[in-house]
């Protein structure tokens, strides 16, 4: 755990423009006064909790319902995610158990993650993965590293490693070498007005 | 200061259809029982704190980080918001650092005001625009005078003066025109 905290905080830290190691006073702000590392330090807590027995179990639950009230979002304690999340602001961000994420993502606020209604099958979301802000990612699909996906976007298909999913329902755009390839052209003119 | 915090108040008495001025009894309504003044107060207060010498600057992020808790939204220290700033549902709403707003601005819950990936550049708001729920405006943009933002748009392009942008990329209206 103490791991991946080093490397949650080093993504925070990176996005101040802030080069050097956390020293104590930038401990200190992301401890008391950054809700967003707030919130990924319960994440981490309440992940190291499953493995206390008897208790463990129990005062995992509590603290997920304190962290979920506190911060307005709605992380199950069963997702696991990869060290390097950063989460600039908590709100609104909801995530079903069975979703796996990979090393330094970005989850922006408003974004769901989670299944279709009926079927029991979340997404897998790779490494270095930026989800923007309202986006919903949504069913077995998978998110390649590297991949973002746009404010307020549907994500209900795959997206390649390194492309860019926008619109709802959302459009897959392939960052190739120099032009842009549409793999679902629906609505080229938009699109390039997106990536233009 | 209380220029500001009574030219705020006027927006929510406008709405509420109340044509008088503001009398005690809308005050402690204002104050005590309307989530979008009190969430607005807060950021005035935020503002004023920071000319208070040597606490000024922790004080500052102390207000931020309760206010930010209580309603669920987090406008950033340094934005700069003009008078008349109408919040009626304070839930969700996400202002970034550079973030310049002009006077008589409506922003609804879930907007999203913010850079584009890494560059630090954000967009500025002109007088009298409104920006509906969940919308995002994204990157170094300017958004003219008395133009509207549809619910759950993605602006990622200039919008002229008293144009209506709508849908995810956002498509503009320009209502002057006479079509689309």
């Amino acid at each position: 755990m103490r791991n991946a905290l080093v490397q949650d905080a080093n993504m925070f830290l990176s996005r101040w423009s802030v080069s050097r190691k956390p020293r104590w006073i930038l401990w200190g702000r992301l401890l008391f006064l950054t809700p967003g590392f707030q919130f990924v330090f319960w994440l981490r807590v309440q992940r190291s909790l499953a493995i206390v027995p008897v208790l463990g179990p129990a005062l995992r639950r509590v603290i997920w319902y304190c962290t979920t009230i506190w911060f307005s979002c709605d992380v199950d304690p069963q997702v696991e995610i990869g060290p390097g999340l950063y989460m600039p602001h908590p709100l609104g961000i909801v995530i079903g158990g069975g979703v796996r994420i990979g090393e330094n993502v970005s989850i922006l606020q408003n974004v769901t993650l989670g299944r279709v209604a009926t079927e029991h099958l979340d997404p897998t979301i790779g490494d270095d993965v930026e989800i923007g802000a309202g986006a919903v990612v949504l069913g077995a699909v998978h998110v390649g590293s590297g991949a973002k996906v746009g404010a307020n976007s549907v994500v209900l298909k795959d997206v390649p490693a390194g492309a860019i999913a926008v619109g709802a329902p959302a459009r897959v755009i392939i960052r190739a070498a120099r032009s842009e390839a549409i793999v679902e052209d629906r609505d080229l003119a938009s699109v390039e007005r997106v990536i233009g | 200061m209380n220029a500001i915090l009574i030219r705020d108040a006027e927006m929510f008495l406008k709405r509420w259809g109340a044509t008088r001025k503001p009398n005690w009894m809308l005050w402690l309504r204002l104050i005590f029982l309307t989530p979008g003044f009190q969430f607005i107060f807060w950021l005035r207060m935020q503002r004023a704190a920071s000319s208070v010498p040597f606490v000024g600057p922790v004080l500052r992020r102390i207000l931020w980080y309760w206010t930010r808790i209580w309603f669920s939204s987090e406008v950033d220290t340094d934005a700069r918001i003009g008078p008349g700033l109408y919040m009626p549902h304070p839930h969700g709403i996400i202002i970034g650092a550079g973030v310049r707003i002009g006077e008589n601005v409506s922003i609804l819950q879930r907007a999203t005001l913010g850079r584009a990936g890494d560059n630090h550049v954000y967009p500025v708001i002109g007088n009298g625009v409104e920006i509906g729920a969940g919308a995002a405006v994204l990157g170094a943009i300017s958004v003219g005078d008395g133009a509207k933002i549809g619910a759950n748009s993605v602006v990622l392009k200039d919008v002229p003066a008293g144009a209506v942008a709508v849908g995810a990329p956002a498509r503009l209206i320009l209502r002057h025109a006479g079509k689309e």
